[in-house]
């Protein structure tokens, strides 16, 4: 390590992997924090009173969310311009403001922050979060978030990173340099997509039985798995206002195998477009990352279809998934040299 | 309280009576005052900086001390007393058959009262102070209930001003009188050492006159800047006060203060520098790009 200059004294570095189901923080002050990644402003007076504060986050908004108007400002990694841009902006800026002060900064620290965005966001896209947390910290960097898995893990060479989150997969191929944009892949085959997958199997399925996307969240994240013997998912959901048991096993291995393909698509595609004498190797390392990798069974599945289409693969699960990526963030902003920071005050 | 024949006067204030109604009884028993020639005082109570501990600590902690201030201000009080509630969470009482002096200790007991008061708000002990402002119907102009209340008012206005927790009565009933009457109030009498006769053969004052009328401006000034230098301890006291309360968190220091950046005896420091570099002008680029008008068109790295 190397003493720095005294300019260089009280500066906290953070890494942001800033997702559109979970937003989380490690902080070079030992601090690691997450939180969903939900806004929530109190609708009226009423609301207020009620709720004692204006503004709720993570799992309070979702709980309060009759009392709120509720934004989950990011979409597919990004932040929404779809419907009320405005609104979500400003949830965007609040949601990095509440990560940023759950770091605890002291008050006389500069704080720099390396933020992961999806590999193939826009270039709109990464404007718009770094106007965001630019209101909030000192300076600010985005990073690829399977590059920023990668470099946590110090695993630079000949590696297939797959980070699945809410709203994205994001695959990167890493060989030792940088990678580009042919390096990288992103699909929406994610946790939103077995969320949507699993409600329509449960219509399908279970006539009269009422139920909401948070509902549906929260089935899968209790019982998501792939495995051929998955414990039954036993759920009780209200018919005409009684509550019902349905057994959704099928149904919640259906939609989290639904993922699997588009995910061996990718992962196909950057092996078969990489340097054949390295093809072996690359498919021996794949790592999968992100919230989405807590499916039970995922990686087995994963690799006995490598094994059906590309002959060969072998798939390891990340030891920390919901804070891989902001690990790897703030061990990038801590390796950066200090007159980068310096530049993009 | 009094029983008015079973009328229920309460509204849903915990038993409180609402602003007509308070204005109802004092008009009542004011003219009644008058007539059977009793005394009565009349107190307008605030808790000083309640707005601020509202935006602290929210609206339900606001409404907790507000209404353990009114339990304070109903166990001083007698059957045959009054309270109510006015706008901006204010208690108006009306106190029969005080006199001045006993209106004005039993303010000074009200403010003690609310002061022994600790409240548990989040975890967090709080006290509170209130200021008072009084009026009697023993003096000379208080011809009317509209003029007691103005007057009380016009006392809490002045005790918040000063810093709080403190009672006045400004004994102001003429100038509230005649504001109510629609007419001039007579002008107040002007001290001697300021009267100086009219006319252009005016005489120069003697060199007494202009000592005393010097030393009095001192003196008008020396009060004022008592006045102000209470008022400024009042609100150091209150700041020290609010943020002990508020128990800002300091933050956590970063392990990082001493020692950062990427070690040069780190295996791949060559590759991990390149790396770094190619992030740094990728942002760069992004946030020229930004200030350009965002022409389209990604850079790696990021």
């Amino acid at each position: 390590m190397t003493i720095p200059d005294a300019k260089d004294k009280g500066v906290l570095y953070l890494g942001i992997d800033l997702g559109t189901s979970r937003t989380s923080v490690a902080a070079s002050n030992g601090v690691r924090e997450t939180v969903a990644s939900y806004v929530g402003y109190a609708k009226d007076p009423v609301a207020l009173k009620k709720l004692g504060k204006e503004t709720l986050y993570g799992d309070e908004a979702i709980a309060n969310r009759l009392s709120l108007k509720l934004y989950r400002p990011l979409a597919h990694g990004v932040i929404q311009a779809d419907s009320d841009p405005e609104g979500n902006m400003r949830a965007a800026i609040d949601l990095i403001k509440e990560i940023i002060r759950r770091a605890r900064p002291k008050a006389d620290e500069l704080v720099y922050a390396v933020i992961g965005a999806p590999a193939q966001a826009s270039i709109k896209n990464k404007q718009a979060i770094l106007d965001a947390a630019r209101s909030t910290v000192n300076s600010v960097m985005l990073c690829s978030e399977p590059f920023s898995v990668a470099y946590g893990l110090d695993m630079l060479d000949d590696v297939l990173v797959v980070d699945i989150g809410a709203g994205t997969t994001d695959m990167c191929r890493m060989h030792g340099t940088m990678p580009e944009d042919a390096d990288q892949i992103t699909n929406t085959f994610a946790g939103d997509h077995v969320d949507s997958k699993l409600a329509e199997l449960i219509k399908a399925n279970c006539p009269g039985a009422d139920f909401s996307k948070e509902m549906v969240k929260a089935i899968k994240e209790k019982h998501a798995s792939v495995l051929d013997e998955m414990p039954r998912a036993l759920v009780k959901l209200p018919v005409m206002g009684k509550p019902t048991e349905f057994d959704l096993t099928e149904q919640v291995k259906a939609a989290c195998r639904s993922i699997v393909p588009p995910i061996v698509d990718g992962i196909q595609q950057l092996v078969a477009s990489f340097d054949p004498e390295f093809q072996e190797r690359l498919k021996g390392r794949v790592l999968l990352a992100g919230g989405g990798s807590q499916i039970k069974g995922l990686d087995h599945e994963v690799e006995r279809q490598m094994h059906e289409r590309l002959g060969s693969g072998r798939v390891i699960r990340i030891e920390e998934p919901v804070y891989g990526g902001a690990n790897g963030a703030l061990k990038l902003a801590h390796d950066m040299p200090a007159e980068y920071w310096e530049q993009l005050k | 309280m009094v029983d008015y024949g079973g009328v229920r006067f309460e509204g849903d204030d915990g038993g409180l009576f609402g602003p007509a109604e308070i204005e109802h009884f004092l008009r009542t028993e004011h003219e009644r005052a008058r007539r059977y020639k009793y005394p009565v005082v009349c107190s307008v109570l605030s808790i000083d900086r309640l707005d601020q501990l509202q935006d602290l600590y929210g609206y339900e902690a606001r409404e907790t001390i507000v209404k353990s201030v009114v339990r304070v201000v109903r166990a001083a009080m007698r059957d045959s007393d009054l309270l109510g509630r006015l706008a901006g969470d204010r208690l108006l009482v009306l106190w029969s058959h005080t006199n001045k002096e006993t209106g004005a200790l039993l303010a000074k007991r009200l403010l003690a009262a609310v002061k022994r008061q600790s409240f548990d708000l989040d975890g967090r002990m709080l006290k509170v102070t209130a200021s008072v402002g009084v009026s009697h119907n023993g003096a000379e102009d208080a011809h009317s209930f509209d003029t007691l209340v103005a007057v009380a008012e016009e006392g809490l206005l002045v005790a918040q001003k000063a810093g709080g927790d403190r009672h006045v009565e400004t004994e102001l009933y003429r100038l509230h009188e005649s504001r109510r009457r629609g007419v001039e109030a007579p002008p107040a009498p002007i001290p001697a050492a300021f009267v100086a006769p009219s006319g252009p053969a005016r005489p120069r004052p003697s060199l007494s006159d202009e000592l005393v009328e010097r030393d009095l401006k001192i003196e008008l000034l020396e009060r004022r800047v008592a006045k102000l230098m209470a008022m400024l301890d009042v609100s150091e006291e209150e700041l020290r006060r609010v943020r002990s309360a508020r128990q800002v968190d300091v933050g956590v220091p970063s392990i990082y203060r001493e020692v950062q950046g990427l070690s040069s005896d780190e295996a791949q420091h060559e590759r991990k520098r390149e790396m770094m570099r190619t992030i740094f002008e990728a942002n760069l680029a992004l946030r020229s790009k930004a200030k350009e008008g965002g022409a389209v068109g990604d850079g790696a790295g990021t």
